[in-house]
């Protein structure tokens, strides 16, 4: 099997331009957060202790086989109600892939830091954004190679 | 095991690292032939065979890894022999 090219990201425009100096053209691209990829989370109190845990629902599934229950009123507040929020950070809202100036129409390539959000599976409460895809270069932009099947699911093989 | 998902780095429980995951032609699991082997797959790319880590304590991993230090492992964050951490830190 051929090693695929390797495409960059630059997440800032100090790092767009710089790479631009060098040579590459910059395939600006605003970042779209994917609905699929928010988590719930709510904050309680205990009202013994006065401590307060994060809980993505009343009853909470954790590695290991551990199950923690905030049901028992007598025990626990919510003080936070539930809410939804886009778990990933990053310095630009936009990003640009650094096109090298022999990329061919046709090349597949991997996009080592995907800019667009694939839903890469979840587990137990949280979802998993995909980090790199294969893509090929269509003339003007990537037709990214996502498949669900195998794509949408927590395992790394390396 | 301790997987840290940002940089693919796979930690006994005590925190010794044991190696990061790292697969140059991007292989998936899902993408290899099936042969009904839940220990492990081959892959026909670099020919070799990638161990499932599903049922491996952290004593057969770092006995594989130290046997072989460029052993392929397969590991799903629904594993429960494995705390993931560092979901959405960036590496």
């Amino acid at each position: 099997m051929k090693e695929l090219r390797i495409i960059k990201t630059a997440r800032s425009i100090e790092d767009a331009n710089m790479a631009a100096d060098m040579g590459f053209i910059p395939l600006v691209k605003k970042l779209k957060p994917l609905k699929k990829l928010f988590n719930t989370v709510g904050v309680f109190r205990n009202k013994k202790t006065n401590r307060l845990e994060e809980a993505e629902d009343y009853v909470v599934y954790r590695q290991y086989g551990d199950v923690i229950s905030y049901e028992d009123e007598s025990e626990w507040e919510l003080v936070v109600p539930f809410y939804k929020y886009y778990p990933y950070k990053f310095n630009s809202q936009y990003a640009a892939y650094l096109i090298p100036h022999d990329i061919e129409e046709g090349e597949k390539v991997i996009l080592e830091d995907l800019i667009e959000d694939y839903y890469g599976g979840s587990f137990w409460f949280r979802h998993i954004r995909v980090k790199s895809l294969q893509a090929i270069w269509t003339g003007d932009d990537f037709s990214i190679l996502y498949d669900p099947e195998t794509d949408g699911v927590c395992t790394w093989v390396g | 095991m301790i997987f840290k998902l940002s940089t693919k780095e796979l930690f006994s429980n005590e925190g010794v690292f044991i190696k990061k995951l790292h697969c140059p032609y991007y292989i998936k699991w899902q993408e290899l032939d099936d042969s009904k082997c839940a220990t492990h797959k081959e892959c026909s790319v670099c020919n070799k065979t990638i161990y499932n880590s599903i049922n491996m304590n952290d004593q057969q991993i770092v006995d594989l890894v130290a046997r072989d230090p460029e052993a392929c492992l397969k590991i799903s964050l629904n594993q429960n022999n494995i705390k993931t951490v560092g979901i959405y830190e960036r590496a």
